[in-house]
């Protein structure tokens, strides 16, 4: 009796404790609720005061459209009376943190960054579908907005089930960096085809630590990879069905042949766990004549304070293969949470920040953007160096196939499969074919997992 | 029991006691439930599924499935042995390492104080700040380590860039940060035995080898096995290191156990297979635990 009496107090206190811990939660997440609505319509047709009083909350990676963004936003939040928070975070914390709100559906990002995990995040019900925001001409200028202007490479690399799910923001190509004073002294012609970049290589190796970079480790090794496969006439799906994997073809494997040897062969010592963090720190500080990859990095080269061959650097557009010069590249776009609690305040940022007007302004502060218009425009041409927008905008004009990766769910395991494959061939030269055999069944089979 | 006689002593009755110490205990057992055993039981029932994260819907009830898939995979068979490779590499070197030190330490010999002070800073500072540190020091082009070999004449090496290098050299990180905490553990064990055994066995003849052998290292067995096994623990489950120096690579050629189970849950997303991964890990921790507490005699309840 006496130890029953004893319990049920226990339970009550235990009660009581649960109740306080949850009551203080409660507190903690209380939202500051719209004052009523101010429907006033601008000269634009527009009610932008409507959501006046909200706060929406931006889940951002630390990158420059985020530094953009933070310098225009002011004229949003005056225009609309929308209270912007932007949190930022380091890629890596970025990444976990946007898995962790989006599978949870905790909703505590309204508009988060998106990258190649976009058809993931899409197939799972965790973003919204743009293309029915898209009809909401009462929350953006329809008639300015102008979607085709905004790289369409970029754009199928967000588009699931014929729907954009995110909208590119910011983006990458593939270019060639090179010594130009190196080349200039040695007389050496910049490469324009892969078999030129073989002889540059094999040239430079000689002299120097590494005739050429590229990432070797086997997840960042794959988009490098894959440009030069399509530039040698391969691709790594069948279609945009992705029924089966064809990168084991005849052109495939030459493709990643070439670049597999230039890694190999010309590459700097343990190249095959190069990312692009060695890469850089690598070419600024002279070590290597040549670097294949993506567009981002050339502020860093021109860094004075970073890199010894600021200045030095020469960019030339992907080189070609027998199937002409087909570079990959990557974008960031903005997406919304399917959990936002202010949908339609948040599309109303969403289509300000990615239309026309404030891409423009956007520029000026060095992001790089995804309008071609804005790429040809006279305030961005001052802003970069000429030949490494010449390279850019030759990337961009490029009609590509497929998508950089395959827009499947299981990118991750994707990579990794075909990244085995191509570090291994990095590692130690190998028959290529057999190799690629293995990798294509394995790429198939993921394929086929998605379907179910 | 004794407890009553301490609670008539002060004149309590048993049932206030009771509920004194029940309500004390409360909130810590609470607390302790809500983020120790719920996620345990949580992750063993969730090792029971096919289960991949943007799919809920789909969810599968498959019993030991992922276990006997986890053990067909020779990717995970390799991480498992590469964990007990690594775990032995760092846990034997720190072990002899942290001895001796502290054996000089307790030597009062020039210099001990101050060598005290710097052995302690490895212990202070950030694990991902370390690891970058040591990423760059490592770099087989810019790095300060094949620097110095090439000024000794040796041929460059790959460090954590190499198939063969990559797994000793982020042991050889790792001792380098735990060794601090074995050498503290070993010194205070030392300083713990009491002069006046040494001068016995001093006056009984015994010479400063017998002293070691004979008298303080039994003295001090229990903290040596307690040291061991907190580092062994410790190595096992070790993650940041190995995350920023090599992520598992190149290839997996330094993917542990940690490494293997991040990549499943997180990065291919297939939390039934990687929760049944993590409780392989735990029960394999267990083991490992179990056989140094046998082996080295540590009675906790004393």
């Amino acid at each position: 009796m006496r130890k029953r009496s004893f319990s049920f107090r226990f339970f009550v206190m235990l009660l009581c404790l649960m109740a306080a811990m949850f009551s203080l939660t409660a507190g903690g997440s209380k939202d500051t609720a719209a004052p009523e609505a101010n429907m006033e319509v601008g000269e634009d047709g527009i009610a932008w005061k409507q959501f006046a009083g909200t706060t929406l909350r931006l889940g951002m990676n630390k990158h420059e459209y985020t530094e953009a963004v933070k310098h225009v936003i002011a004229e949003f939040e005056e225009k609309t009376g929308i209270d912007v928070v932007i949190e930022e975070y380091a890629q890596d914390e970025f990444m976990t943190k946007r898995l962790v709100d989006l599978s949870s559906g905790a909703g505590t990002y309204d508009i988060v960054m998106m990258d190649s995990v976009c058809t993931q995040a899409a197939q799972a019900g965790w973003i919204e579908n743009l293309d029915e925001w898209y009809t909401r001409t009462d929350l953006y200028n329809a008639e300015e907005y102008n979607l085709d202007d905004i790289a369409p490479s970029w754009k199928l690399s967000f588009t699931v089930d014929d729907h954009l799910y995110a909208i590119p923001v910011s983006g990458e190509k593939q270019i060639l960096y090179y010594r130009a004073d190196l080349f200039d002294e040695y007389g050496i012609k910049v490469p324009e085809t892969f078999d030129e970049v073989y002889e540059a290589a094999k040239f430079f190796k000689e002299i120097m630590p590494a005739g050429i970079l590229v990432r070797g480790q086997k997840i960042h090794t794959v988009s490098n990879c894959t440009g030069v496969i399509w530039s040698y006439g391969g691709k790594i799906a069948d279609s945009l069905d992705y029924n089966y994997a064809v990168f084991n073809s005849p052109e495939g494997v030459a493709g990643t042949d070439m670049f597999t040897t230039l890694a190999r062969e010309f590459g700097p010592t343990g190249i095959e766990n190069y990312t692009w963090y060695e890469c850089v720190a690598d070419f600024q500080q002279g070590k290597a004549a040549m670097f294949l990859d993506m567009s981002v990095f050339m502020p860093q080269m021109e860094d004075p304070e970073a890199s010894v061959v600021a200045g030095k650097v020469g960019y030339a557009p992907m080189p070609a293969g027998p199937a002409g010069s087909k570079p990959t590249g990557g974008a960031w776009a903005i997406s919304m949470s399917s959990a936002s609690r202010n949908k339609e305040a948040a599309w109303m940022l969403m289509a300000w920040l990615t239309g026309p007007e404030t891409s423009a302004k956007m520029a000026a502060y060095n992001a790089v953007a995804s309008r071609v218009s804005v790429l040809s425009s006279d305030a961005v041409k001052e802003n970069f160096p000429a030949d490494w927008l010449a390279a850019l905008q030759a990337a961009l004009a490029v009609e590509v196939e497929e998508t950089t990766f395959p827009t499947i769910s299981r990118n991750e395991e994707y990579l990794d499969t075909i990244g085995t494959a191509f570090n291994s061939l990095i590692q130690e030269k190998q028959d290529v074919q057999a190799v690629l055999d293995d990798a294509a069944a394995k790429v198939t089979e993921l394929f086929q997992l998605e379907k179910q | 029991m004794n407890n009553k006689k301490k609670s008539d002593a002060v004149g309590l009755r048993d049932r206030q006691i009771a509920r004194f110490r029940w309500a004390m205990l409360g909130p810590g057992i609470f607390v302790l439930f809500l983020i120790n055993i719920l996620p345990i039981a949580d992750t063993i029932y969730t090792s029971l599924f096919d289960y991949y994260l943007p799919m809920p819907q789909d969810q599968k009830f498959i019993g030991i499935g992922n276990y006997l898939s986890l053990f067909t995979e020779p990717r995970f068979l390799q991480s498992l042995g590469r964990t007990l490779v690594f775990m032995l590499m760092v846990v034997t070197t720190e072990t002899i390492l942290g001895f001796g030190i502290a054996l000089m330490l307790t030597s009062n010999a020039f210099g001990t104080k101050l060598f005290r002070g710097v052995l302690i800073l490895p212990i202070m500072l950030t694990p991902i700040a370390a690891a970058f540190m040591w990423r760059i020091m490592y770099s087989p082009t810019l790095g300060i380590l094949n620097y110095f070999l090439e000024v000794l004449g040796i041929e460059p090496q790959k460090w954590i860039y190499g198939a063969e290098q990559a797994l000793p050299s982020i042991a050889v990180v790792v001792t380098w940060c735990k060794t601090p905490f074995m050498v503290m553990v070993f010194y205070t064990g030392l300083l713990s035995v009491s002069d006046e055994i040494i001068e016995a066995a001093t006056i009984d003849g015994a010479n400063s080898f017998d002293i070691l052998w004979r008298i303080k290292l039994p003295l001090i067995k229990p903290v040596f096995f307690v040291a061991i096994l907190f580092q062994t623990i410790d190595t096992a489950k070790e993650f940041d290191y190995t995350q920023i120096l090599t992520r598992g690579g190149p290839g997996s050629a330094s993917e542990t156990l940690s490494i293997f189970t991040y990549l499943n849950s997180f990065g291919f997303l297939k939390m039934g297979y990687g929760s049944a991964s993590a409780i392989i890990l735990s029960v394999f921790i267990f083991l490992i635990a179990t056989l140094i507490i046998k082996a080295g005699g540590i009675d906790f309840d004393k």
